[in-house]
This record gives structure tokens, C-alpha cells and sequence, in this order.
């Protein structure tokens, strides 16, 4: 578990303007990093306990270069985008950062678990009206190769926040492969997706 | 360099040690203690230079102390066959940059032995090379192997990602098509009513159902909708999609697309809106 921690620092540090915070006891540690200037925020959520598999490697993989793209091309405007990385696979940590904000300031909580392992959808279940109609109509617009499926049981329990992730529907396999079979088709595409949603859902 | 290598690599040179300390033994030599006593001090020193197997360079120079040992045992006894022992860390090579010390370092202890039989020792030199062509053997097997290695990965991966793109077409028409049976059962009366509505419930994407008998006024409830059934005995409903109604206001959905199957209502209800169901719902009349 440490030694993962001090993977993803080391990849981190590339970035020095980056201002790491690190929080947690010893086993249950998490890392957290702000990019942008702004009272709402835009979270990124990830948790990586094996870089071996298929879903954490991929997951890994978008998330650096999304950063890569944010620190190198721009990040968005107007609110504050925060990068939370967990190290096992319960949300303590990130319930715990959540409380210390207030919830009107949280504009959207996005897991990016699983992201690149192909066929993923954006899921939702407990998101504002107004959000589900504009990422449809960037859907539309963009000719994204994704598109909305509401989870049924859905069970984050973070209750008035809106949460928006990715599940690999009908994709069973990404659970037992390993980094082998990562593909850069399917990174690219889970990029392309995240990046303009974030960069154009709240416009 | 991983330990399983860093160990191995200590047996042999126990071994080293233990064969030189006995062909000294063996064969007595005039200054018998003190090369026996250098022997386990080789050994020693292996033991104690042992982090160094994990450095990124200096792991290279452990190797440089076992050639002086070696070259210097060979010139006190006179046994070139030591130098044999060298090449077993030739399968320790993991990269480039390893091959090319390595082949320099062998290169220098066969030209010391040689040296020191004058040349003429032509048994030494035939097992040097019968030595050299299975090591080249070996590598040649070990590139091979792992090319196909690789191959049979990338096949693999072109299938799953070929799976993949078949998977998102066959699970939309197996919804399509468990659907259109499990309507057309329903239609016969063939299916029971709480069956229908699991089925519709788990292939549509929606956040509730109601199924409304208009004879017996019963209703049956999925998902999760926060509203009384019986508030539905209010309205005439009429097969169509409700968007801004007085229904809407009531349940508290954006959408509601009533359909009709013989005596039956379905009320497929959306909070937000059709996600991905469009042409799936097109079925159910």
C-alpha cells in the first residue's frame, strides 16, 4: 500500500506547482490536490489499490493525462477543480474532505473509476435535472461514443451532491484482467469524454 | 534486480568458495591457511557487499571482485578451470547494458586463463566455446519466446476489445428482444402480471413502473417512486407521453409515457429524462 503511495507522489512531483495535501491516519491515507482559483469545486475521485488490474492501471492512466492536459493546455474557469486519490476502496476519506465543504459549493462529484476500460456509460442516479439535460445535449452535440444509463442501486450515500460515474456496461471482464490488456483506443476516448464534459458542463 | 537473483548469485559464490578451499586442501598447497582463510573471506565479503546487489550501478562492480579472486587463485594453483565458474552469471543478464559488462568481464578472465596455460590448454578451449553456443542458444530461445509472448497478448487484447464492441450491440437486442416476447406473452395472457413488470423493470431504464388494471383498479408498484397509487384513480389516462401535466405535478416525474396492453395500463415513469430507451419503448403497445 505505501509503496503505491509513493508511486503516484513520485509521478505527482512532476508538476511543482502542484501543492499535495495528504491526509489520513497511517493505513488510510489519501492524497488531495487543487488546481484552479474559485469557491465551487469540481471533484475528481479515484481509488487505486492494485496498478496490476486492467480497471486501477486504466483508471491511473486517464487520470495523468487528464492532469497532463490541465497543467499543459488549461484547466476550466471559474470554479476550483480537486483531484482526490484514495488508496483503498472506502469513501471515509473523501466523506470526511466532503463535510469541511459546504454542499452548495460542490458542483459535481466525478468517480473516475474504470475509466478506459471500454463501454463505459456515465451513470446516474441522484443528479440535478439541469445537469442530465446538458450532458445529453453534449452527447448529441459532440457525438460522444458514451451516453447515460440510470443505476439502479446506487449506494455511494452521499446524499445532495451530484455524483456522476462511469460503469462498464455490459463489459464483465475488466474485473479479473490485468494492465495487459489496457487499450489506447479506449483511453482516449474515456479522455476526449471527461475532459470536454468538464470543460463544458457548466458554461 | 529482484532476490531470488541476489541469492542465487550468493550460492555461487559458496560454491566458489567451498570447491577452491578444497582443491586446496586436497592438494597441499604451501600457503594453505592463508588461502583457505582468503576463500571464506570472499565469501564473507559477498555476504557483506549483499545491498549493493540492489543499486542500479554499483551491481556491476560486485562482479569486478569476483574476477580478481578468481584470476588470482587461478595463477596460485594453477587451475584455469575455476574461471567456469564466471559464466553462470551470464544468465543473470537482464538488459543491454548488463550483456555488454558481462561480455567484457567474461572476455577478460578466458584471456587471463589462457594466458596462464600459455595458450595451449585446447580442452579448456573447446569447453569455453561449446559454453559460448549454448548461452547463445539460450537467448536466442529466450527472444523468441517472449515475441510470442507478446503476440499472444496483443491477440488477446484485439479479441477483448472485438468482444467488446459485440457485447454493446448483442445486450441491446437482447433487451429488444426479452421485451418483444415478454410482450406479446403478456398480450396473450400468458404471462403473469408481476413477471411483466420485473422484466420491463429491468431492461428500461426508468425510475419506476406502474401497471394499472382499468377493471379491477389494482395497481402494482416498482421502483422508487414516493407517491400513493391510489392518486392515479383520479386522472383518465390515455395512452401518451405526459410531459407538464397535472400527473406530473402529483408524482413528481418530468415524463410519463402511458401505453396500453388489453386491460392493462403501463406507466413507465422518468424523473429527469428517456435515458437511452427511445427505441426500446417503441415495443410496448
Amino acid at each position: 500500500m505505501k509503496k503505491l503511495e509513493k508511486i503516484i507522489q513520485k509521478d505527482l512531483k512532476k508538476y511543482s506547482d502542484l501543492k499535495l495535501n495528504v491526509v489520513g491516519e497511517k493505513d488510510n491515507s489519501c492524497i488531495f490536490f487543487d488546481i484552479g482559483y474559485g469557491d465551487k469545486f469540481f471533484i475528481y475521485y479515484l481509488s487505486i489499490t492494485d496498478l496490476d488490474k486492467l480497471s486501477d492501471f486504466s483508471t491511473y492512466i486517464v487520470f495523468k493525462e487528464i492532469l497532463d492536459r490541465y497543467m499543459k493546455i488549461g484547466y476550466p474557469r471559474g470554479f476550483r477543480t480537486r483531484f482526490f486519490i484514495n488508496f483503498n476502496n472506502d469513501f471515509q476519506c473523501l466523506r470526511k474532505n466532503l463535510k469541511e465543504l459546504k454542499k452548495d459549493d460542490i458542483l459535481l462529484l466525478f468517480l473516475l473509476n474504470n475509466a478506459g476500460v471500454g463501454n463505459e456509460k456515465l451513470a446516474v442516479n441522484n443528479i440535478n435535472k439541469n445537469l442530465i439535460k446538458r450532458l445529453e445535449k453534449l452527447i448529441e452535440n459532440n457525438g460522444l461514443d458514451t451516453s447515460l444509463i440510470l443505476d439502479k442501486d446506487f449506494n455511494f450515500e452521499f446524499e445532495g451532491i451530484n455524483t456522476l460515474w462511469l460503469k462498464p456496461y455490459p463489459n464483465e471482464f475488466y474485473n479479473i484482467l490485468d494492465k495487459k490488456f489496457f487499450s489506447e483506443e479506449f483511453k482516449n476516448k474515456a479522455v476526449f469524454t471527461i475532459n470536454l464534459i468538464s470543460k463544458k458542463i457548466f458554461e | 534486480m529482484n532476490n531470488n537473483a541476489a541469492f542465487l548469485q550468493i550460492l555461487i559464490r559458496f560454491i566458489l568458495a567451498l570447491s577452491i578451499i578444497i582443491y586446496i586442501q586436497l592438494y597441499n598447497y604451501d600457503f594453505k591457511t592463508p588461502l583457505t582463510l582468503l576463500s571464506i573471506a570472499y565469501f564473507v565479503g559477498t555476504l557483506v557487499l549483499y545491498p549493493l546487489h540492489n543499486h542500479k550501478f554499483l551491481k556491476h562492480l560486485i562482479f569486478l571482485f569476483d574476477i580478481l579472486l578468481i584470476s588470482y587463485f587461478m595463477y596460485t594453483t594453477g587451475n584455469i578451470y575455476f574461471s567456469l565458474f564466471f559464466i553462470t552469471f551470464i544468465f543473470f543478464v537482464e538488459n543491454l547494458i548488463d550483456l555488454v559488462l558481462m561480455s567484457i568481464y567474461t572476455i577478460s578472465i578466458f584471456g587471463i586463463a589462457l594466458y596462464l596455460s600459455g595458450f595451449f590448454d585446447f580442452t579448456y578451449i573447446f569447453i569455453i566455446l561449446g559454453f559460448w553456443l549454448v548461452l547463445l542458444k539460450y537467448f536466442s530461445d529466450k527472444s523468441l519466446f517472449e515475441k510470442q509472448k507478446e503476440e499472444i497478448n496483443s491477440l488477446a487484447k484485439n479479441f477483448y476489445i472485438e468482444n467488446l464492441k459485440c457485447n454493446d450491440k448483442s445486450e441491446f437486442y437482447r433487451k429488444f428482444y426479452d421485451l418483444s416476447t415478454a410482450v406479446k406473452m403478456f398480450k396473450s395472457d400468458k404471462l403473469d402480471p408481476e413477471i411483466f413488470i420485473k422484466e420491463l423493470y429491468e431492461n428500461l431504464n426508468c425510475n419506476g413502473l406502474v401497471l394499472f388494471n382499468i377493471n379491477t383498479k389494482e395497481k402494482l408498484k416498482r421502483g422508487l417512486l414516493n407517491f400513493n397509487e391510489g392518486i392515479l384513480d383520479d386522472f383518465n389516462l390515455i395512452p401518451k407521453t405526459y410531459v407538464s401535466d397535472d400527473l406530473n405535478l402529483k408524482t413528481g416525474c418530468e415524463f410519463i409515457i402511458v401505453r396500453q396492453i388489453n386491460d392493462y395500463f403501463i406507466l413507465i415513469f422518468y424523473k429527469s429524462a428517456i435515458l437511452d430507451d427511445s427505441e426500446i419503448l417503441d415495443i410496448i403497445k
